[in-house]
């Protein structure tokens, strides 16, 4: 089943991240504040590399660029077991459930992060 | 100075996502491999090429230790921890450059030529950049210009051989004949004798014994007490001769182990200096200084005959070359060594011959290079030695020349196979 940007802006039970072109967080729901312990305060502005371990922060920045630049998803719309990592620096397995789509021009990056 | 404004920063951080989006499309267009660790040895990126080789998406591999992902085998066996490229990058920081074996998934194995170097990007240690390049076909087909050139090389000395082996067969047969001919005088006397004393016969005639003796006279029993002996003796060295012949010829295109092993390398030399013979003796006098006190050397052993021939035969045509050159009727001079240098095996070729002119210098090891005539060698024989040396051996080779003089080539090889830390 595909999701679109709406679906996640409504979704409530899932944690739910959404960031713009430049990777900086301009949406979260109540349940990634319940789940992760970032306040809106604390997580809007900043960068998505906040719920990405160290090691894989690399991978995304090379990841994240190339879809901006190219528009061509590799990993989207699909369930994707991934590390993730909550305000504590612990460090967990969640699905993520990555999305894009292109509003006003520009690209907005959505996902879901539930933990395992 | 104005602090950078947000619209600015921002304007770069745009400016820098298309960078990186350039970077990751082109490094995934590219055939080799790419990859890199953070200083813990976890890998951090890697290309589409990369996953293909592990068999992953790099999704699921990234985070995870190198060494798990790239178990990776030497000269048949695992490579341990501390050996893994990786560990050598990340912990000695030193650069890597070696070619390694690696199985697939699927059970394939495949050559990888793994490049590796440190670099620190921060204060939290030293971080490694990897590059693998499949050299599998590569490989092989070095293999079979390799083997094709061993044909080429039997071949061309088979003549010689031929040669070699029909003086001492020519003497064995001369021999032959005259002990041939010799026995049946002997033949002769002993029926005589038979005849004379025979058992029936209580005492010979008269008559009977004037026979035996003429018959004994017609036989030169002081010629044959001194050359009968000798002509067995020489028929023995002929055969002897023969089977020393043989025996390189033998040792040379069939070396036992077509892997890594541990080796005499004297003995292989002498094989190679005996199977070349007739390519050099007409035109230079060879000096053998082999080295006795020379432990068993790690290599491919029919690898390194192919080498030891090689060098050998180029010296013997440089001299010949030389010779022709100056109109000189006396023979040039080739000598061959072998010592140990530190913790290396090293064997020169020293040839009287035209030396090597300046401007093909550098073109002396390139694939089907050569000054010979049709015929004569068809250029790949140095850049056969210079492959199995440095790219199979992680050796080197090297030259010095002087016009008109002579060439020296001097091949160095780790005794152990590998090299040491000190000499990367």
């Amino acid at each position: 089943m595909s999701f679109t940007l709406d679906d996640l802006r409504k979704e409530e039970t899932k944690p739910v991240v959404i960031v713009d072109a430049q990777g900086i967080i301009t949406y979260i729901n109540q349940a990634f504040i319940d789940v992760y312990g970032w306040t809106k305060e604390e997580a809007l502005g900043q960068a998505l590399t906040i719920i990405i371990p160290d090691e894989l922060h690399d991978a995304h920045h090379m990841g994240f660029s190339r879809f901006i630049t190219t528009g061509e998803p590799k990993i989207m719309h699909t369930p994707l077991s991934l590390k993730a990592r909550n305000k504590a620096g612990e460090v967990f397995d969640a699905e993520h459930y990555i999305l894009g789509e292109k509003v006003d021009g520009e690209w907005v990056i959505a996902a879901s992060v539930t933990p395992l | 100075m104005q602090p950078a404004t947000l619209e600015s920063l921002q304007r770069q951080l745009t400016h820098l996502r298309q960078t990186f989006g350039k970077m990751e499309l082109a490094m995934d267009s590219v055939t080799q491999a790419i990859v890199w660790t953070n200083n813990q040895g976890q890998i951090e990126w890697c290309n589409g090429r990369f996953d293909a080789l592990i068999g992953q998406l790099h999704l699921y591999i990234l985070g995870k230790k190198l060494t798990e992902i790239l178990p990776l085998f030497l000269n048949g066996t695992a490579v341990e921890d501390s050996k893994h490229p990786l560990n050598l990058v990340v912990k000695e920081g030193q650069r890597v450059n070696e070619i390694y074996k690696f199985e697939t998934k699927e059970g394939d194995w495949l050559s990888l030529e793994i490049s590796g170097r440190p670099f620190t990007p921060n204060t939290f240690g030293t971080s490694a950049v990897f590059t693998l390049t499949d050299v599998t076909e590569k490989r092989k087909m070095e293999a079979r210009l390799l083997n094709s050139q061993k044909l080429e090389s039997v071949g061309s000395l088979a003549a010689g051989i031929a040669h070699e082996l029909n003086t001492p067969i020519q003497y064995v047969a001369d021999n032959l004949r005259f002990l041939a001919e010799e026995v049946k005088g002997y033949h002769d006397f002993i029926e005589r004798f038979y005849q004379t004393f025979s058992e029936e016969t209580t005492c010979p005639t008269e008559q009977a014994l004037m026979e035996f003796k003429e018959v004994g006279k017609s036989i030169d029993f002081e010629f044959l007490r001194e050359e009968v002996p000798r002509a067995i003796e020489q028929s023995l060295e002929g055969a002897a001769q023969v089977a020393r012949i043989v025996s390189s010829v033998k040792a040379f295109s069939h070396p036992g182990s077509t892997e890594m092993a541990f080796s005499n390398m004297n003995a292989a030399v002498e094989n190679a200096v005996n199977v070349s013979r007739n390519e050099w003796k007409y035109a230079a006098n060879l000096e053998l200084n082999l080295d006795k006190s020379i432990p068993e050397v790690k290599c491919n052993l029919g690898e390194m005959n192919q080498v030891f021939l090689n060098l050998i035969v180029n010296a013997a045509h440089a001299v010949d070359d030389a010779n022709k050159a100056t109109g000189s009727t006396e023979k040039g001079k080739i000598i061959v060594s072998t010592k140990v240098e530190g913790d290396e095996f090293v064997y020169s070729v020293q040839d009287s011959g035209t030396g090597i002119p300046e401007n093909i210098r550098k073109r002396l090891f390139d694939p089907f290079f050569t000054t010979k005539p049709p015929g004569r060698g068809t250029g790949q024989g140095l850049h056969i030695a210079h492959e199995v040396v440095v790219s199979n051996h992680s050796g080197s080779i090297d030259f010095e020349t002087e016009l008109g003089k002579g060439t020296t080539f001097i091949v160095r090889l780790p005794i152990k196979g590998v090299k040491s830390p000190s000499n990367n």
